[in-house]
């Protein structure tokens, strides 16, 4: 048994940043997830961030928080972010929260022309 | 009351990286007793609040040393539950019952939920508190009847 800390993978699909979690979500990582949001949407010069939460295996309110505060911080520039596919899990916590109403949770990752255009990620 | 049939002390400085540490231990010992999965992921969002208020707030403005900025879990094992106690020797909370509140923050990126996530996930919650001298917080999840009746071995093992 061993504390994993969280990974994340970013990619631009030409409209918005897409940042794929992986691990547990706590006061520890939740700062990596906002440093990483904040870098990757000065680097491509937008505020829409999709965050696909289907590899996050754990959550509590430190998370919530920081999903909450980068949502809030994005649409004061007139961006959002939204979440990608949280598991059965962390989904309940964010129906807990109440997150599942003030964010937009997708089942699926957006398809059309901009899906095309998905860089590799893994920086 | 019966006495445990196991414990654990886990003492380590407050430190953000610990909280996962210190779920991990939870989850691990409460493995002893026949939780289903559900309930240990509840336990560990319960720790994992408990241990993140002694981190951020236990030592804020006091002026104890940062090597000296401790906390402690306590694991205790009955045969029909299991007992974590998260405990600092920081400045304690003045107003426990409003600390409880939701909401109960006003630090950005922080939603004040701690206390109602260790109430919504753990079966019973405990606040003991000494302005100047630290807290203990303690929590209980029980097993569930159906838990218990598929697997009681377990907890006799002790």
């Amino acid at each position: 048994m061993f504390v994993t800390p969280m990974e994340i993978r970013e990619s631009f699909d030409g409209r918005q940043v897409i940042l794929r979690l992986e691990g547990e979500m706590d006061l520890h990582t939740a700062p990596l997830f906002r440093d990483r949001l904040e870098a990757a949407v000065a680097r491509y010069g937008v505020t829409r961030v999709l965050a696909d939460l289907s590899q996050v295996s754990f959550i509590d309110s430190s998370g919530l928080g920081a999903l909450l505060g980068r949502h809030r911080a994005l649409r004061e520039r007139g961006g959002a972010l939204r979440l990608l596919a949280p598991g059965g899990r962390v989904r309940s916590i964010l129906e807990l929260a109440g997150l599942t109403r003030a964010l937009e949770v997708l089942e699926a990752p957006p398809v059309g022309p901009g899906r095309d255009g998905v860089q590799a990620g893994g920086r | 009351m019966a006495a445990e049939t196991n414990r654990f002390i886990l003492d380590m400085p407050a430190l953000p990286e610990n909280v996962g540490l210190a779920r991990l231990v939870v989850a691990g010992f409460a493995a002893q007793l026949p939780f289903s999965v559900s309930d240990v992921e509840e336990l560990k969002v319960a720790v994992s609040e408990a241990v993140t208020n002694v981190v951020l707030h236990a030592y804020a403005g006091t002026e104890v040393a940062p090597e000296e900025r401790l906390l402690q879990v306590h694991g205790l094992l009955y045969p029909d539950r299991i007992e974590v106690e998260v405990v600092d020797w920081g400045r304690g909370i003045e107003d426990v019952e409003r600390a409880r509140e939701p909401a109960f923050t006003t630090a950005p990126d922080r939603m004040g939920l701690g206390f109602a996530f260790m109430e919504s996930f753990a079966d019973g919650v405990e606040v003991e508190s000494r302005l100047g001298q630290g807290t203990r917080v303690r929590l209980v999840k029980r097993l569930q009847a159906q838990d218990a009746s598929t697997a009681g071995v377990a907890g006799s093992a002790g």
